[in-house]
């Protein structure tokens, strides 16, 4: 595939698959009655099935993952870490601990906003922790380490908490909380974190020049004129204010965020900066697809689509760890 | 003209110091080569200058004005600075990594004006790797990564070049290919401070040579006043034979 091609055939593949989301599910809908049902036309029952389900679904999926696959994409940048990215450095987890920490006690009726914001910043702290621990440790490994220690950290404090809770709680809840799903979500849903994110691919893509001067090493891209200070603030900022949002809507996706990027680099030369955008529409389209499978996997309880996420991008994550040590050796 | 004028400059790690009230000034036609053994606190010198480096006391001053009040941009143009370590985090092609030389006057990958073209083209084609274009980092030798990261530090056209160690794991061929490149520059006009390990290598390219110990200054002057058999033996702590310019290193002391 040619470079140029690259953007339009991902925005295409977007909206090919957000409408093939819309087609398939338990009432399978011809194109007919989708297009009709599209321009709220036709039977009421299909406008219902598709406004209320079926898109606002295939949306949050696409959403969540051009999110993730974003600040997957920012965070390699910044930390020039192929192996970064929200789930695997505990950002996700511990956004999932903001919402939960809200949620069961009580805060999250005061307001819609609550949800959204204690994600976020449970995000922006994990963000900022792991910006401070790559300035101090140098080593790729180290960093990952300190991830999995947020991760699991975040995972029992969660568990902990639920435990302790006031209000009674189900275990299908800490699930959805920790393995991901976009079942049922509505566009009041997606209205309440559309701030959040808008704001944070606005701040990622102003940092993308910066990401490109950080391939030198932060020594030559200071002295190359980066401001390396303000970069590193404004990609915690943003990277968190997006997997903040992600998770609140979809509670913790792992790995898409560290597929994409991955996938998308040789097409961009491997620069960080043109890497966000192809990333952003692979990792949403990558969703999109997962979970119309995670629909119509003939299981008896839904699966969930972090489960589906992981299943295909854990031995993604492993694939790509193995090809750095060969690198490296 | 573009002066770099060090007065008084000390840095300490906590209570640690690594320069220690050091003062040179760089002009424009010079080359200057900075040595020292390890630990003599050169690179911390070097970023001082810069103004990357917190400095207890003393000032970095270009054309006159503190490199820190500088935007890091309005430095970039300044003065272009080529780091001792140069971790390339992923395989870029030859041509974008020469064009982060031009990060500071708004470049990158297609955002390339006719004159960061210019500036690219003539870098490379001064350090030979015109050929290497296309190529990605991850494929090119040591000696080819090197003017690699030469020619992007040329390409800001910067009136001053600090680098530190260019040289380093290189072989003689290339050694003196680097050399020649920098020399090059500086007979076009630009001032040069350049960390080098090769006392045999400053004596030839250097027009003054700054010798550091222990985060001093110990002496700066030309080559053939400041290379001695004493100072070789005070500074680096061998016995050497210098006659006529030309130095041999016969065994540590």
């Amino acid at each position: 595939m040619n470079q140029h091609w690259l953007i339009p055939g991902l925005i295409s593949a977007a909206i090919i698959s957000v409408l093939a989301a819309c087609f398939l599910g338990a009432t399978p809908m011809a194109v007919g009655r989708i297009i009709s049902a599209l321009v709220r036309q036709g039977d009421q029952s299909d406008v219902t099935i598709l406004w209320q389900i079926r898109l606002p679904r295939a949306l949050a999926a696409f959403i969540v993952g051009a999110a993730l696959g974003t600040s997957g994409a920012a965070l390699q940048g910044l930390l020039r870490n192929p192996l970064a990215e929200p789930g695997i450095l505990g950002v996700s987890a511990s956004a999932s601990l903001g919402a939960t920490f809200v949620l069961y006690y009580g805060l999250a009726a005061v307001s819609a906003w609550v949800v959204p914001s204690a994600a976020i910043l449970g995000a922006l702290l994990a963000t900022s922790l792991i910006t401070f621990a790559a300035i101090r440790v140098r080593s790729v490994v180290t960093l990952i380490l300190v991830g999995v220690g947020l991760s699991s950290f975040s995972g029992a404090m969660m568990t902990l908490l639920m435990n302790l809770a006031p209000n009674p709680f189900s275990l299908s809840d800490l699930i959805n909380w920790m393995l991901g799903s976009v079942a049922n979500r509505s566009f009041v849903d997606l209205a309440f974190v559309a701030p959040f994110l808008l704001a944070g691919f606005a701040i990622l893509f102003t940092t993308k020049r910066g990401l490109t001067a950080l391939t030198l090493g932060e020594e030559a891209a200071s002295g190359i004129g980066l401001d390396i200070k303000r970069q590193r603030i404004l990609v915690v900022l943003g990277a968190g204010l997006l997997s903040g949002a992600a998770v609140a809507v979809a509670g913790a996706i792992g790995f898409v965020g560290i597929i994409a990027p991955h996938v998308v680099r040789p097409f961009v030369d491997y620069d960080p900066a043109r890497t966000l955008l192809p990333s952003a529409l692979l990792a949403g389209v990558i969703l999109v697809i997962a979970d119309v499978a995670v629909r119509l996997a003939p299981t008896s309880n839904e699966l969930k689509l972090g489960v589906v996420a992981a299943l295909i991008g854990a031995p993604a994550f492993v694939w790509i760890a193995m090809q750095r040590r060969a690198a490296a050796a | 003209m573009t002066k770099l004028d060090v007065q008084d400059i000390t840095v300490e790690v906590g209570a640690t110091p690594l320069v220690k009230q050091a003062s040179f000034t760089l002009r424009p036609g010079e080359l200057v080569a900075l040595v020292g053994p390890n630990g003599a606190g050169k690179t911390s010198l070097l970023r001082a200058s810069l103004g990357l480096e917190l400095v207890s006391t003393g000032i970095s001053q270009v054309n006159g004005r503190d490199v820190t009040a500088l935007s890091p941009s309005a430095r970039a143009k300044a003065i272009a600075y080529l780091p001792q370590q140069r971790p390339l985090a992923w395989p870029s092609r030859v041509r974008d990594i020469a064009l982060l030389g031009r990060f500071a006057y708004g470049a990158s990958p297609g955002r390339i004006t006719a004159r960061d073209q210019t500036a690219v083209s003539a870098a490379m084609q001064k350090t030979d790797i015109g050929h290497l274009a296309d190529r990605r980092a991850d494929t090119l030798s040591g000696g080819e990564l090197a003017r690699v990261h030469i020619a992007r530090a040329l390409a800001a056209q910067a009136p001053i070049l600090i680098a530190d160690e260019p040289t380093a794991a290189l072989d003689p061929r290339h050694q003196l290919r680097v050399m020649d490149v920098i020399k090059a520059y500086v007979s076009d006009g630009g001032a040069v401070l350049v960390v080098l390990h090769d006392i045999i290598l400053a004596a030839h390219y250097a027009s003054r040579i700054i010798w550091m110990q222990s985060g001093r200054i110990v002496a700066d002057g030309p080559p053939q006043e400041t290379l001695t058999t004493d100072r070789m033996a005070d500074v680096f702590g061998v016995k050497a034979a210098v006659s006529g310019g030309t130095l041999r290193v016969l065994e540590a002391l």
